[in-house]
């Protein structure tokens, strides 16, 4: 009984956090999932650009790395693939400044409002929006996707949940494992462009999933130009969330 | 007047900081096409016709200017004793037109070459350049654009594996 009382209660929590991602904070977002695959580029981009955060004090220097992940968006928890054309290239930063770590208040769509702590440290990647090359006109990148920086998560649970993940590369079946990012809107200057953040606590929990091998090559074009990227393995799945606040460092 | 004129002095000194804060990482924005050229050993055939061309000031002043530069191996595709002919002094206009034909007025970067899918752009030549976008690729007209972006001080380069030659009048 009382075992059932608590699953009960956690099916509800969940079910009113999903819901006040749904109705509220998160209109704008146009991906719920994106699937993280690691990727090799024809041409590995070295380049400096400026980005702040909300944990940067001042625009800062980002040394990046990369494109050596991509995502893209797909669909999971019986919701449909929200934008197909959402597509995202992770680089990594060199050289970070090392950042305290801090607590935050973070609402996600598989953790819900029963778990909405993380700690968070440096940041790993940043990431910028692309778009896919095939034949003609590329697809505009979809209103409300920044540019994030990935800080690593510590210490954060797994959460089991099993997801079929509609449109993936893969077996379209994944466990939803340990926090490892959060994701960050983030300034950026790049050259004589500025990327502003559209929406400030849209964000981003990147879960680990069991690696999965695909094979597929494909090009994409982002702010440093194009690239074929060549995927090797889905890695994470990335899980559109609010922030809600700091907590502290 | 000294405080204002340190004001002012310190007030250039943070633009400039800035300024070049912003570029900072890049590797080839603070030089020009012309240097990134020279600096490249992938444009050793480039840089010599545009030398022979007198072309180098041109290229190396405000623009800005969209470059589609040809490889050491699209220059190699042309027929055997092209370019030795082209450098010649009595090709020079020859040379002039083929040339300016891989130049675009402005800085076009690749986000906006692709939205030109189907479309033409006019060259400093006077004539046009196809541009497609085709399995994943980025073609002006049959050359592939393989390197995109190479931002420079007054425009940008795009690296292409074809020599691209105008319609002869």
């Amino acid at each position: 009984m009382m075992n059932f009382s608590l699953r009960s209660f956690s099916v509800v929590c969940w079910f009113a956090g999903c819901l006040a991602i749904s109705s509220t904070s998160h209109a704008h977002s146009p991906v719920d999932f994106l699937e993280v695959i690691r990727v090799k580029p024809t041409q590995v981009i070295l380049h400096g650009v400026e980005t702040k955060s909300r944990y940067d004090s001042e625009r800062q220097e980002s040394s990046l790395e990369g494109p050596g992940y991509f995502s893209r968006g797909v669909g999971a928890m019986k919701r449909e693939v929200k934008s197909p054309r959402a597509y995202m290239n992770w680089f990594a930063i060199k050289d970070a400044k090392p950042q305290p770590k801090r607590e935050v208040e973070v609402l996600d769509m598989v953790r819900g409002a029963a778990s909405k702590r993380l700690k968070i440290g440096n940041e790993v990647f940043l990431i910028s929006p692309s778009q896919r090359l095939t034949s003609g006109a590329p697809d505009e990148v979809p209103e409300g996707l920044d540019i994030y920086k990935a800080y690593e998560v510590h210490g954060g649970a797994a959460v089991g949940l099993k997801l079929e993940i509609a449109s993936s590369l893969g077996s379209g079946k994944a466990t939803v494992g340990k926090p490892v990012y959060l994701c960050m809107p983030t300034q950026e200057w790049h050259h004589d462009e500025t990327f502003p953040v559209t929406h400030l606590k849209d964000c981003f929990v990147v879960y680990e999933i069991e690696e999965q091998p695909v094979t597929s090559t494909f090009n994409t074009i982002d702010q440093f130009g194009i690239n074929e990227l060549k995927a090797s393995s889905i890695r994470w799945i990335c899980v559109r969330a609010a922030f809600l606040r700091d907590l502290g460092k | 007047m000294k405080k204002a004129f340190l004001a002012l002095a310190a007030g250039f000194m943070v633009l400039a900081a800035s300024t070049q804060s912003a570029f900072a990482g890049c590797g080839t924005c603070d030089k020009t096409i012309v240097e990134n050229a020279v600096a490249s050993k992938s444009f050793a055939t480039l840089v010599a016709a545009v030398k022979a061309a007198g072309l180098v000031e041109t290229l190396s002043g405000d623009g800005p200017f969209t470059v589609f530069a040809p490889t050491e191996e699209a220059f190699a595709k042309l027929p055997k004793g092209t370019v030795a002919d082209l450098v010649k002094p009595e090709n020079k206009d020859k040379l002039v037109a083929i040339l300016t034909y891989h130049v675009v007025p402005g800085k076009v970067m690749s986000k906006d070459v692709v939205k030109l899918d189907g479309k033409k752009a006019k060259t400093v030549q006077g004539g046009q350049v196809g541009v497609k976008v085709k399995d994943g690729s980025v073609m002006i007209n049959k050359a592939k654009v393989v390197k995109a972006d190479i931002a420079c001080k007054n425009g940008v380069i795009h690296v292409i594996d074809t020599v691209l030659l105008p319609k002869t009048k």
